[in-house]
Protein backbone atom coordinates (compact mmCIF):
# COMPACT_ATOMS: atom_id res chain seq x y z
CA UNK A 1 0.00 0.00 0.00
CA UNK A 2 1.43 3.38 -0.96
CA UNK A 3 1.37 5.90 1.80
CA UNK A 4 0.07 9.28 0.71
CA UNK A 5 -0.01 12.69 2.22
CA UNK A 6 -3.75 12.98 1.95
CA UNK A 7 -4.67 15.72 4.39
CA UNK A 8 -8.35 14.80 4.52
CA UNK A 9 -8.14 13.41 8.01
CA UNK A 10 -6.41 16.07 10.07
CA UNK A 11 -9.37 15.90 12.40
CA UNK A 12 -9.39 12.88 14.72
CA UNK A 13 -9.13 10.02 12.30
CA UNK A 14 -12.11 7.82 11.67
CA UNK A 15 -12.81 4.42 10.20
CA UNK A 16 -10.09 3.05 7.98
CA UNK A 17 -7.40 5.39 9.32
CA UNK A 18 -7.46 3.92 12.80
CA UNK A 19 -5.57 0.71 13.15
CA UNK A 20 -6.11 -2.11 15.55
CA UNK A 21 -3.51 -4.62 16.63
CA UNK A 22 -4.03 -8.34 17.11
CA UNK A 23 -1.17 -10.23 18.73
CA UNK A 24 -1.70 -13.99 18.98
CA UNK A 25 0.45 -16.54 20.86
CA UNK A 26 3.68 -14.75 20.02
CA UNK A 27 7.02 -16.20 21.15
CA UNK A 28 10.45 -14.78 20.47
CA UNK A 29 13.93 -15.82 21.60
CA UNK A 30 17.35 -14.34 21.00
CA UNK A 31 20.77 -15.97 20.80
CA UNK A 32 22.97 -14.39 23.46
CA UNK A 33 26.53 -15.53 24.19
CA UNK A 34 25.97 -19.04 22.86
CA UNK A 35 22.74 -19.58 24.81
CA UNK A 36 19.21 -18.51 23.98
CA UNK A 37 17.13 -16.04 25.94
CA UNK A 38 13.37 -16.45 25.78
CA UNK A 39 12.23 -12.84 25.38
CA UNK A 40 8.52 -13.57 24.93
CA UNK A 41 6.44 -16.70 25.53
CA UNK A 42 2.93 -17.13 24.22
CA UNK A 43 1.89 -13.48 24.42
CA UNK A 44 -1.55 -12.48 23.21
CA UNK A 45 -2.89 -8.95 23.25
CA UNK A 46 -5.42 -6.91 21.32
CA UNK A 47 -5.31 -3.15 20.95
CA UNK A 48 -8.48 -1.36 19.81
CA UNK A 49 -8.50 1.48 17.31
CA UNK A 50 -7.64 4.79 18.94
CA UNK A 51 -6.66 3.17 22.22
CA UNK A 52 -3.67 4.21 24.34
CA UNK A 53 -1.97 1.12 25.79
CA UNK A 54 1.12 1.07 27.99
CA UNK A 55 3.45 -1.88 28.53
CA UNK A 56 5.18 -1.90 31.92
CA UNK A 57 7.34 -4.46 33.66
CA UNK A 58 10.85 -5.12 34.92
CA UNK A 59 13.81 -5.23 32.54
CA UNK A 60 13.88 -8.43 30.56
CA UNK A 61 10.11 -8.82 30.39
CA UNK A 62 10.24 -8.37 26.62
CA UNK A 63 8.16 -5.20 26.42
CA UNK A 64 10.53 -3.53 23.98
CA UNK A 65 10.73 -6.76 21.98
CA UNK A 66 6.94 -6.80 21.73
CA UNK A 67 6.98 -3.24 20.44
CA UNK A 68 9.62 -4.11 17.85
CA UNK A 69 7.47 -7.02 16.70
CA UNK A 70 4.50 -4.69 16.20
CA UNK A 71 6.77 -2.27 14.34
CA UNK A 72 8.02 -5.10 12.13
CA UNK A 73 11.65 -4.46 13.07
CA UNK A 74 11.79 -8.07 14.34
CA UNK A 75 9.66 -11.08 13.44
CA UNK A 76 8.27 -13.57 15.98
CA UNK A 77 9.53 -17.19 16.14
CA UNK A 78 5.93 -18.35 16.39
CA UNK A 79 2.49 -16.76 16.58
CA UNK A 80 1.34 -13.76 14.59
CA UNK A 81 1.20 -10.00 14.87
CA UNK A 82 -1.51 -8.49 12.70
CA UNK A 83 -2.40 -4.83 12.21
CA UNK A 84 -5.77 -4.17 10.57
CA UNK A 85 -6.01 -7.88 9.89
CA UNK A 86 -2.77 -7.88 7.93
CA UNK A 87 0.19 -9.87 9.15
CA UNK A 88 3.19 -7.70 10.03
CA UNK A 89 6.38 -8.86 8.30
CA UNK A 90 8.40 -5.67 7.89
CA UNK A 91 8.40 -2.06 9.07
CA UNK A 92 5.92 0.35 7.54
CA UNK A 93 5.33 4.08 7.64
CA UNK A 94 1.76 3.31 8.65
CA UNK A 95 3.25 2.29 12.01
CA UNK A 96 5.35 5.16 13.34
CA UNK A 97 7.97 4.44 15.98
CA UNK A 98 9.79 6.64 18.49
CA UNK A 99 12.87 5.26 20.24
CA UNK A 100 14.18 6.10 23.69
CA UNK A 101 17.23 7.77 22.18
CA UNK A 102 15.71 10.09 19.62
CA UNK A 103 17.78 8.64 16.75
CA UNK A 104 17.58 11.78 14.72
CA UNK A 105 20.30 11.83 12.08
CA UNK A 106 22.94 14.13 13.58
CA UNK A 107 23.90 15.67 10.22
CA UNK A 108 20.37 16.75 9.33
CA UNK A 109 18.45 19.71 10.72
CA UNK A 110 15.18 19.19 12.57
CA UNK A 111 13.31 20.04 9.38
CA UNK A 112 15.39 17.70 7.19
CA UNK A 113 15.05 14.88 9.70
CA UNK A 114 11.27 15.11 9.61
CA UNK A 115 11.29 15.48 5.82
CA UNK A 116 13.29 12.25 5.52
CA UNK A 117 10.31 10.31 6.84
CA UNK A 118 8.39 11.48 3.77
CA UNK A 119 11.14 10.25 1.40
CA UNK A 120 9.20 7.12 0.47
CA UNK A 121 5.82 8.83 0.46
CA UNK A 122 4.09 9.86 -2.75
CA UNK A 123 3.48 13.59 -3.05
CA UNK A 124 4.86 16.88 -4.35
CA UNK A 125 7.84 18.47 -2.64
CA UNK A 126 5.77 21.52 -1.76
CA UNK A 127 3.12 19.39 -0.13
CA UNK A 128 5.76 17.62 1.95
CA UNK A 129 7.28 20.93 3.10
CA UNK A 130 3.86 22.08 4.23
CA UNK A 131 3.37 18.86 6.14
CA UNK A 132 6.76 19.24 7.85
CA UNK A 133 5.99 22.82 8.85
CA UNK A 134 2.62 21.68 10.21
CA UNK A 135 4.29 18.98 12.33
CA UNK A 136 6.92 21.38 13.65
CA UNK A 137 4.11 23.66 14.82
CA UNK A 138 2.18 20.74 16.26
CA UNK A 139 5.04 19.56 18.48
CA UNK A 140 6.00 23.12 19.44
CA UNK A 141 9.37 23.39 17.74
CA UNK A 142 8.71 26.55 15.70
CA UNK A 143 11.91 28.58 15.36
CA UNK A 144 14.10 25.48 15.58
CA UNK A 145 13.61 24.20 12.03
CA UNK A 146 17.25 24.68 11.10
CA UNK A 147 18.79 23.46 14.36
CA UNK A 148 20.93 20.36 14.38
CA UNK A 149 20.12 17.59 16.87
CA UNK A 150 23.16 18.24 19.07
CA UNK A 151 21.95 21.79 19.60
CA UNK A 152 18.65 20.62 21.06
CA UNK A 153 17.82 19.62 24.61
CA UNK A 154 16.65 16.08 25.27
CA UNK A 155 13.00 17.07 25.37
CA UNK A 156 13.22 19.01 22.11
CA UNK A 157 14.97 16.11 20.39
CA UNK A 158 12.18 13.81 21.45
CA UNK A 159 9.58 16.27 20.16
CA UNK A 160 11.37 16.21 16.80
CA UNK A 161 11.47 12.41 16.86
CA UNK A 162 7.73 12.30 17.52
CA UNK A 163 7.13 14.74 14.67
CA UNK A 164 9.21 12.51 12.38
CA UNK A 165 7.11 9.49 13.28
CA UNK A 166 3.82 11.38 12.83
CA UNK A 167 4.66 13.14 9.55
CA UNK A 168 3.69 10.27 7.21
CA UNK A 169 0.28 10.08 8.96
CA UNK A 170 0.71 6.67 10.57
CA UNK A 171 -2.41 4.90 11.79
CA UNK A 172 -0.57 3.70 14.85
CA UNK A 173 2.24 5.17 16.94
CA UNK A 174 4.71 2.99 18.85
CA UNK A 175 6.71 4.62 21.63
CA UNK A 176 9.69 2.82 23.18
CA UNK A 177 10.34 4.57 26.50
CA UNK A 178 10.14 7.90 24.71
CA UNK A 179 10.50 9.97 27.88
CA UNK A 180 12.78 7.60 29.79
CA UNK A 181 15.93 9.67 29.39
CA UNK A 182 14.40 13.02 30.36
CA UNK A 183 14.41 14.84 33.68
CA UNK A 184 11.18 14.57 35.66
CA UNK A 185 9.99 18.13 34.98
CA UNK A 186 10.45 17.79 31.21
CA UNK A 187 8.85 14.37 31.36
CA UNK A 188 5.77 15.86 33.00
CA UNK A 189 5.44 18.47 30.23
CA UNK A 190 5.90 15.93 27.50
CA UNK A 191 3.33 13.56 29.03
CA UNK A 192 0.78 16.32 28.64
CA UNK A 193 2.03 16.93 25.12
CA UNK A 194 1.67 13.25 24.25
CA UNK A 195 -1.86 13.29 25.58
CA UNK A 196 -2.64 16.31 23.42
CA UNK A 197 -1.11 14.66 20.34
CA UNK A 198 -3.01 11.43 20.98
CA UNK A 199 -6.28 13.34 21.21
CA UNK A 200 -5.37 15.39 18.13
CA UNK A 201 -4.38 12.44 15.94
CA UNK A 202 -6.98 10.01 17.19
CA UNK A 203 -4.75 7.02 16.45
CA UNK A 204 -3.84 4.10 18.68
CA UNK A 205 -0.62 4.47 20.62
CA UNK A 206 1.38 1.72 22.30
CA UNK A 207 4.01 2.89 24.75
CA UNK A 208 6.70 1.00 26.63
CA UNK A 209 7.58 2.70 29.92
CA UNK A 210 9.24 2.15 33.30
CA UNK A 211 7.16 4.88 34.83
CA UNK A 212 3.91 3.52 36.28
CA UNK A 213 2.49 6.98 36.97
CA UNK A 214 3.12 7.93 33.35
CA UNK A 215 1.33 4.78 32.20
CA UNK A 216 -1.69 5.47 34.41
CA UNK A 217 -1.78 9.15 33.42
CA UNK A 218 -1.93 8.39 29.69
CA UNK A 219 -3.42 4.95 29.11
CA UNK A 220 -6.77 3.32 28.57
CA UNK A 221 -5.12 0.09 29.60
CA UNK A 222 -1.85 -0.77 31.31
CA UNK A 223 -0.34 -4.17 30.50
CA UNK A 224 1.91 -5.49 33.28
CA UNK A 225 4.46 -8.03 32.07
CA UNK A 226 6.60 -10.62 33.84
CA UNK A 227 10.20 -11.40 32.94
CA UNK A 228 12.12 -14.55 32.00
CA UNK A 229 10.30 -15.64 29.99
CA UNK A 230 8.44 -12.46 29.05
CA UNK A 231 4.67 -12.82 29.30
CA UNK A 232 1.55 -10.81 30.17
CA UNK A 233 0.83 -10.86 33.88
CA UNK A 234 -2.23 -8.68 34.22
CA UNK A 235 -4.04 -5.95 32.33
CA UNK A 236 -5.43 -2.93 34.19
CA UNK A 237 -8.30 -0.89 32.79
CA UNK A 238 -7.83 2.73 33.70
CA UNK A 239 -11.09 4.62 34.00
CA UNK A 240 -11.56 8.36 34.29
CA UNK A 241 -11.63 11.28 31.91
CA UNK A 242 -8.43 12.97 30.80
CA UNK A 243 -6.47 14.96 31.79
CA UNK A 244 -6.26 12.80 34.89
CA UNK A 245 -5.45 14.26 38.28
CA UNK A 246 -2.41 12.52 39.67
CA UNK A 247 -3.42 13.20 43.26
CA UNK A 248 -6.92 11.79 42.88
CA UNK A 249 -7.77 8.73 44.98
CA UNK A 250 -8.66 6.40 42.12
CA UNK A 251 -5.48 7.38 40.32
CA UNK A 252 -3.26 6.75 43.32
CA UNK A 253 -4.98 3.45 44.06
CA UNK A 254 -4.56 1.92 40.63
CA UNK A 255 -0.99 3.17 40.49
CA UNK A 256 -0.35 1.51 43.85
CA UNK A 257 -1.94 -1.74 42.70
CA UNK A 258 0.36 -1.88 39.69
CA UNK A 259 3.43 -1.01 41.77
CA UNK A 260 2.50 -3.71 44.31
CA UNK A 261 2.24 -6.25 41.54
CA UNK A 262 5.65 -5.26 40.19
CA UNK A 263 7.24 -5.32 43.65
CA UNK A 264 5.62 -8.65 44.47
CA UNK A 265 7.41 -10.09 41.55
CA UNK A 266 10.70 -8.53 42.58
CA UNK A 267 10.52 -10.19 46.01
CA UNK A 268 9.57 -13.49 44.48
CA UNK A 269 12.59 -13.30 42.18
CA UNK B 1 7.16 24.11 27.62
CA UNK B 2 10.28 24.48 29.66
CA UNK B 3 12.13 21.85 27.73
CA UNK B 4 12.50 24.34 24.90
CA UNK B 5 15.96 25.67 25.45
CA UNK B 6 19.21 25.58 23.63
CA UNK B 7 21.83 23.49 25.29
CA UNK B 8 25.15 25.20 25.71
CA UNK B 9 26.96 22.73 23.57
CA UNK B 10 28.08 25.28 21.06
CA UNK B 11 31.71 24.68 21.90
CA UNK B 12 31.39 21.44 19.98
CA UNK B 13 30.77 23.30 16.78
CA UNK B 14 33.95 24.19 14.94
CA UNK B 15 33.87 27.82 13.92
CA UNK B 16 30.73 28.57 15.88
CA UNK B 17 27.14 28.13 14.80
CA UNK B 18 25.81 28.66 11.33
CA UNK B 19 24.61 32.26 10.93
CA UNK B 20 20.93 31.37 10.71
CA UNK B 21 21.14 29.74 14.11
CA UNK B 22 23.10 32.43 15.92
CA UNK B 23 20.15 34.73 15.52
CA UNK B 24 18.67 33.06 18.61
CA UNK B 25 20.99 35.04 20.80
CA UNK B 26 22.14 37.87 18.61
CA UNK B 27 24.15 39.95 21.14
CA UNK B 28 26.26 36.93 22.06
CA UNK B 29 26.77 36.14 18.43
CA UNK B 30 28.08 39.63 17.74
CA UNK B 31 30.53 39.59 20.62
CA UNK B 32 31.60 36.08 19.69
CA UNK B 33 32.24 37.14 16.11
CA UNK B 34 34.23 40.15 17.33
CA UNK B 35 36.29 37.98 19.61
CA UNK B 36 36.82 35.51 16.81
CA UNK B 37 38.06 38.33 14.53
CA UNK B 38 40.40 39.59 17.25
CA UNK B 39 41.70 36.15 18.11
CA UNK B 40 42.31 35.47 14.42
CA UNK B 41 44.80 38.34 14.19
CA UNK B 42 46.46 37.15 17.40
CA UNK B 43 46.64 33.58 16.06
CA UNK B 44 48.31 34.77 12.85
CA UNK B 45 50.81 36.88 14.80
CA UNK B 46 51.63 34.01 17.16
CA UNK B 47 51.98 31.64 14.22
CA UNK B 48 54.44 34.01 12.54
CA UNK B 49 56.56 34.60 15.65
CA UNK B 50 58.51 31.34 15.40
CA UNK B 51 59.44 31.82 11.70
CA UNK B 52 60.58 35.36 12.60
CA UNK B 53 62.84 33.99 15.34
CA UNK B 54 64.24 31.37 12.94
CA UNK B 55 65.04 34.01 10.31
CA UNK B 56 66.75 36.05 13.03
CA UNK B 57 68.93 33.11 14.12
CA UNK B 58 69.63 32.39 10.46
CA UNK B 59 70.81 36.00 9.90
CA UNK B 60 73.03 35.87 12.96
CA UNK B 61 74.47 32.53 11.81
CA UNK B 62 75.31 34.01 8.41
CA UNK B 63 76.79 37.18 9.90
CA UNK B 64 78.91 35.23 12.37
CA UNK B 65 79.85 32.80 9.58
CA UNK B 66 78.96 29.71 11.64
CA UNK B 67 78.73 27.90 8.32
CA UNK B 68 80.46 28.63 5.01
CA UNK B 69 78.44 31.13 2.88
CA UNK B 70 78.31 28.52 0.07
CA UNK B 71 76.42 26.18 2.41
CA UNK B 72 74.27 28.69 4.28
CA UNK B 73 73.24 31.62 2.06
CA UNK B 74 71.99 34.83 3.64
CA UNK B 75 68.23 35.25 4.08
CA UNK B 76 68.35 38.36 1.92
CA UNK B 77 69.98 36.40 -0.92
CA UNK B 78 67.38 33.63 -0.62
CA UNK B 79 64.62 36.23 -0.66
CA UNK B 80 66.12 37.85 -3.76
CA UNK B 81 66.53 34.50 -5.52
CA UNK B 82 63.01 33.56 -4.60
CA UNK B 83 61.78 36.88 -5.99
CA UNK B 84 63.70 36.31 -9.22
CA UNK B 85 62.33 32.81 -9.59
CA UNK B 86 58.87 34.18 -9.02
CA UNK B 87 59.09 37.13 -11.40
CA UNK B 88 60.77 35.10 -14.17
CA UNK B 89 57.77 32.77 -14.06
CA UNK B 90 59.95 29.74 -13.51
CA UNK B 91 58.64 29.16 -9.99
CA UNK B 92 55.04 29.37 -11.14
CA UNK B 93 55.79 27.00 -13.98
CA UNK B 94 57.49 24.36 -11.82
CA UNK B 95 54.83 24.74 -9.15
CA UNK B 96 52.06 24.29 -11.71
CA UNK B 97 53.72 21.08 -12.94
CA UNK B 98 54.02 19.74 -9.40
CA UNK B 99 50.51 20.73 -8.36
CA UNK B 100 48.99 19.16 -11.47
CA UNK B 101 50.83 15.93 -10.68
CA UNK B 102 49.82 15.85 -7.04
CA UNK B 103 46.18 16.66 -7.81
CA UNK B 104 45.91 13.97 -10.48
CA UNK B 105 47.66 11.37 -8.35
CA UNK B 106 45.72 12.13 -5.17
CA UNK B 107 42.42 12.18 -7.04
CA UNK B 108 43.08 8.84 -8.77
CA UNK B 109 44.56 7.10 -5.74
CA UNK B 110 42.10 8.69 -3.35
CA UNK B 111 39.03 7.72 -5.35
CA UNK B 112 40.34 4.18 -5.73
CA UNK B 113 40.98 4.06 -1.96
CA UNK B 114 37.50 5.41 -1.33
CA UNK B 115 35.89 2.77 -3.55
CA UNK B 116 37.87 -0.09 -2.02
CA UNK B 117 37.25 1.24 1.49
CA UNK B 118 33.48 1.39 0.90
CA UNK B 119 33.53 -2.12 -0.63
CA UNK B 120 35.44 -3.56 2.34
CA UNK B 121 33.25 -1.65 4.76
CA UNK B 122 30.06 -3.08 3.30
CA UNK B 123 31.26 -6.64 2.58
CA UNK B 124 32.94 -8.76 5.23
CA UNK B 125 33.66 -11.52 2.72
CA UNK B 126 35.61 -9.18 0.49
CA UNK B 127 37.48 -7.85 3.50
CA UNK B 128 38.50 -11.34 4.66
CA UNK B 129 39.85 -12.30 1.26
CA UNK B 130 41.53 -9.16 0.02
CA UNK B 131 42.20 -6.72 2.86
CA UNK B 132 45.42 -8.27 4.29
CA UNK B 133 47.08 -8.43 0.86
CA UNK B 134 46.07 -4.93 -0.11
CA UNK B 135 47.17 -3.47 3.19
CA UNK B 136 50.56 -5.22 3.06
CA UNK B 137 51.00 -4.11 -0.54
CA UNK B 138 50.41 -0.49 0.35
CA UNK B 139 52.36 -0.53 3.58
CA UNK B 140 55.63 -0.94 1.67
CA UNK B 141 56.82 2.69 1.53
CA UNK B 142 56.53 4.53 -1.76
CA UNK B 143 60.29 4.83 -1.93
CA UNK B 144 60.54 1.05 -1.72
CA UNK B 145 58.39 0.72 -4.82
CA UNK B 146 60.33 3.37 -6.71
CA UNK B 147 63.09 1.16 -8.24
CA UNK B 148 60.54 -1.34 -9.51
CA UNK B 149 58.18 1.35 -10.78
CA UNK B 150 61.05 3.12 -12.54
CA UNK B 151 62.01 -0.06 -14.40
CA UNK B 152 58.45 -0.80 -15.43
CA UNK B 153 57.06 2.68 -16.04
CA UNK B 154 60.20 4.59 -16.96
CA UNK B 155 60.74 8.04 -15.43
CA UNK B 156 57.93 9.86 -17.25
CA UNK B 157 54.73 11.36 -15.89
CA UNK B 158 53.17 7.94 -15.30
CA UNK B 159 55.76 7.15 -12.64
CA UNK B 160 54.94 10.26 -10.64
CA UNK B 161 51.19 9.85 -10.92
CA UNK B 162 51.31 6.17 -9.96
CA UNK B 163 53.56 6.81 -7.01
CA UNK B 164 51.38 9.61 -5.66
CA UNK B 165 48.24 7.58 -6.28
CA UNK B 166 49.77 4.68 -4.40
CA UNK B 167 50.61 6.98 -1.48
CA UNK B 168 47.14 8.52 -1.44
CA UNK B 169 45.30 5.21 -1.59
CA UNK B 170 45.84 3.87 1.92
CA UNK B 171 44.71 6.79 4.11
CA UNK B 172 41.35 6.95 2.34
CA UNK B 173 40.83 3.22 2.18
CA UNK B 174 41.51 2.73 5.88
CA UNK B 175 39.67 5.87 6.98
CA UNK B 176 36.48 5.16 5.10
CA UNK B 177 36.52 1.47 5.93
CA UNK B 178 36.77 2.19 9.64
CA UNK B 179 34.13 4.90 9.49
CA UNK B 180 31.63 2.52 7.91
CA UNK B 181 32.38 -0.21 10.43
CA UNK B 182 32.05 2.12 13.41
CA UNK B 183 28.70 3.52 12.25
CA UNK B 184 26.10 3.14 14.98
CA UNK B 185 23.91 0.14 14.04
CA UNK B 186 20.81 1.82 15.43
CA UNK B 187 20.50 3.90 12.27
CA UNK B 188 19.61 0.67 10.47
CA UNK B 189 16.39 0.62 12.52
CA UNK B 190 15.68 4.21 11.52
CA UNK B 191 16.29 3.49 7.84
CA UNK B 192 13.97 0.49 7.97
CA UNK B 193 11.26 2.22 9.98
CA UNK B 194 11.30 5.11 7.49
CA UNK B 195 11.14 2.63 4.58
CA UNK B 196 14.26 4.09 2.97
CA UNK B 197 15.40 2.15 -0.09
CA UNK B 198 19.05 1.26 -0.73
CA UNK B 199 19.77 4.48 -2.58
CA UNK B 200 18.19 6.75 0.00
CA UNK B 201 19.99 4.88 2.76
CA UNK B 202 23.36 5.35 1.05
CA UNK B 203 22.68 8.99 0.32
CA UNK B 204 21.11 10.10 3.58
CA UNK B 205 22.75 7.80 6.11
CA UNK B 206 25.95 6.05 5.00
CA UNK B 207 27.58 8.87 3.02
CA UNK B 208 26.97 11.69 5.52
CA UNK B 209 28.22 9.42 8.29
CA UNK B 210 31.52 8.76 6.53
CA UNK B 211 31.96 12.23 5.01
CA UNK B 212 34.23 13.43 7.85
CA UNK B 213 36.42 10.35 7.35
CA UNK B 214 36.57 11.06 3.63
CA UNK B 215 37.66 14.66 4.27
CA UNK B 216 40.26 13.55 6.81
CA UNK B 217 41.48 10.84 4.45
CA UNK B 218 41.88 13.26 1.56
CA UNK B 219 43.76 15.67 3.75
CA UNK B 220 46.17 12.95 4.85
CA UNK B 221 46.48 11.70 1.26
CA UNK B 222 47.31 15.14 -0.04
CA UNK B 223 50.05 15.87 2.48
CA UNK B 224 51.58 12.41 2.02
CA UNK B 225 51.24 12.71 -1.74
CA UNK B 226 52.91 16.11 -1.74
CA UNK B 227 55.92 14.74 0.13
CA UNK B 228 56.13 11.69 -2.12
CA UNK B 229 56.01 13.91 -5.19
CA UNK B 230 58.90 16.11 -4.06
CA UNK B 231 60.96 12.98 -3.45
CA UNK B 232 60.27 11.45 -6.83
CA UNK B 233 60.86 14.78 -8.56
CA UNK B 234 64.23 15.00 -6.87
CA UNK B 235 65.15 11.49 -7.99
CA UNK B 236 63.66 11.31 -11.46
CA UNK B 237 62.31 14.40 -13.14
CA UNK B 238 63.05 17.22 -15.54
CA UNK B 239 60.44 19.59 -14.19
CA UNK B 240 58.59 20.41 -11.03
CA UNK B 241 59.46 22.11 -7.77
CA UNK B 242 61.43 19.09 -6.48
CA UNK B 243 63.47 19.12 -9.67
CA UNK B 244 64.19 22.82 -9.21
CA UNK B 245 65.54 22.10 -5.76
CA UNK B 246 67.72 19.28 -7.07
CA UNK B 247 68.97 21.50 -9.86
CA UNK B 248 69.95 24.11 -7.27
CA UNK B 249 71.87 21.51 -5.28
CA UNK B 250 73.69 20.14 -8.32
CA UNK B 251 74.77 23.60 -9.47
CA UNK B 252 75.69 24.39 -5.86
CA UNK B 253 73.21 27.25 -5.64
CA UNK B 254 72.06 26.78 -2.08
CA UNK B 255 69.98 29.95 -2.30
CA UNK B 256 67.79 28.18 -4.85
CA UNK B 257 67.60 25.12 -2.59
CA UNK B 258 66.52 27.25 0.36
CA UNK B 259 64.00 29.21 -1.66
CA UNK B 260 62.37 26.05 -2.99
CA UNK B 261 62.38 24.44 0.46
CA UNK B 262 60.44 27.40 1.78
CA UNK B 263 58.01 27.31 -1.15
CA UNK B 264 57.47 23.55 -0.72
CA UNK B 265 56.75 24.04 2.95
CA UNK B 266 54.39 26.95 2.36
CA UNK B 267 52.46 25.26 -0.44
CA UNK B 268 52.18 22.04 1.59
CA UNK B 269 50.88 24.03 4.52
CA UNK B 270 48.37 25.91 2.33
CA UNK B 271 47.03 22.67 0.84
CA UNK B 272 46.68 21.11 4.27
CA UNK B 273 45.06 24.21 5.72
CA UNK B 274 42.55 24.41 2.87
CA UNK B 275 41.51 20.82 3.39
CA UNK B 276 41.34 21.31 7.14
CA UNK B 277 38.67 23.97 6.54
CA UNK B 278 36.81 21.53 4.32
CA UNK B 279 37.12 18.84 6.97
CA UNK B 280 35.65 21.15 9.60
CA UNK B 281 32.71 21.89 7.35
CA UNK B 282 31.88 18.20 7.11
CA UNK B 283 31.88 17.74 10.87
CA UNK B 284 29.63 20.60 11.86
CA UNK B 285 27.26 18.02 13.30
CA UNK B 286 28.49 15.62 15.93
CA UNK B 287 27.63 12.24 17.37
CA UNK B 288 27.96 13.73 20.88
CA UNK B 289 24.24 14.14 21.29
CA UNK B 290 23.64 10.59 20.15
CA UNK B 291 23.99 7.93 22.74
Amino acid sequence: MVQTLDASHTAPAAGPHRSDIDIRNVSKSFAVDGGTVQALTDVSLAVRPGEFVSLVGPSGCGKSTLLRLIAGLDVPDSGTVAVDGQKVTKPSLTRGIVFQDHRLLPWLSVEANILLSLNSVAGAAEEKRTRVAELIRLVGLSGFEKALPHQLSGGMSQRAAIARALAPRPRLLLLDEPLGALDSLTRGYLQEELLRLWEHEGIAMVMVTHDVEEAVFLSNRVVVMDPRPGRVRQIFDIAGARPRQRAERAFVEVKQDILDLLHLHRHAA
Amino acid sequence: MSDIGIQRSQGLVPGGLAPDITSWDAPHAVSRAWRRGGSFAVTVLLGLSLPAVLVLIWSVAVRQEWLAPQILPAPSLVWQTGLELATSGQLAHELAVSLARVMTGVLLGGLAGLAVGVAFGLSRTLETYAAPTIRAFFLVPSLGWLPFFMLVLGIGETLKIVLIAKTAFLPLMVGVFEAIRSMPAKYDDVARALELDRRARLRHIVLPAVLPAIATGFRLSLSKGWKALILVEMLASAAGIGYLMMWGRKSFQLDVVFATMIVIGLVGWALDHGLLKLQNRTTRWSFHSVR
